[in-house]
């Protein structure tokens, strides 16, 4: 039996990878054919593959995904800015990645969590790692370009525009989402 | 109007399928484009178009497509 809750949140999380897709698609236009390009294309053919796994995952058990007019990203932009080049591109994708990880894997500890979700959010999880390690590579080898610190000032800019974004996100959906508070070893 | 402004409102009249005219110094630039997105993609479509560098600290200033023509034309001038 899924909760209401876990429903909607699910749905959050699918309306959230949709978004995700289609940014990485529109910045993979923008880019010259190459490595760095092809990761983004793969970048964005996992979100949207991932939107269909949690899609499948909610049919399994007989629940229909709610469409939601807003995803997380929207916020996001509104908090961090808008990014103006591919390095903040990356690096607010960094937060953002690390922040769905974290999320994913809190949402495991939840003793309430059924098994389909367990599995779709564990094949997902193997993506978004990949995610992650792609971004922070890419974040280097474009070093000599920014340079270090400003890549670092910039990292560290997002990291701070994230933990207000998922604090108010909290706030905003305190009763959906306190099973996920009240998860093994919640922080 | 400059060269270079014009090039500018042109460019943007181009990427945001809208005539030239639309584009006006006084407009806000959030009234051109449909959503955050579609202004992060026009602001580095502008870039590689005029090989010039911002960054989000320079943007944070800009309201109106005038001030990102001002941000824009600064960068061109200052380009050797």
């Amino acid at each position: 039996m899924i909760s209401e809750n876990e429903i909607w949140l699910l749905s959050y999380y699918r309306s959230s990878e949709i978004v995700g897709a289609m940014f990485f698609g529109r910045i993979a236009r923008l880019l010259r054919p190459g490595p760095v390009q092809a990761d983004v294309m793969q970048h964005f053919a996992d979100e949207a593959q991932h939107a269909r796994w949690f899609t499948e995952c909610m049919e399994s058990m007989d629940v229909t995904p709610v469409k939601l007019p807003v995803a997380y990203q929207d916020d996001y932009l509104a908090t961090a800015g808008v990014p103006t080049n591919f390095m903040e591109v990356l690096s607010i994708t960094q937060a953002f990645e690390k922040r769905i990880l974290n999320t994913y894997a809190q949402h495991l500890k939840a003793d309430t969590t059924p098994s389909p979700v367990r599995r779709t959010l564990e094949r997902i999880m193997r993506d978004e790692r990949w995610h992650v390690q792609w971004v922070r590579q890419t974040l280097r080898d474009l070093e000599p370009q920014y340079g270090k610190e400003t890549i670092e000032r910039t990292l560290q800019r997002h990291m701070d525009a994230d933990r207000e974004t998922y604090g108010r996100f909290l706030q905003e959906h305190s009763e959906r989402v306190e099973f996920l508070a009240r998860a093994k070893g919640a922080a | 109007m400059t060269d270079a402004m014009r090039r500018l409102v042109e460019k943007i009249a181009e990427i945001t399928r809208r005539p030239s005219e639309d584009v006006r110094g006084d407009r806000p630039l959030r009234e051109l484009v449909q959503d955050s997105f579609s202004l992060v993609e026009m602001v580095i479509e502008l870039q590689e178009t005029f090989s010039v560098q911002i960054n989000q600290s320079d943007f944070a200033r800009v309201v109106t497509v005038g001030d990102l023509i001002t941000l824009f034309e600064s960068r061109l001038s200052a380009t050797p």
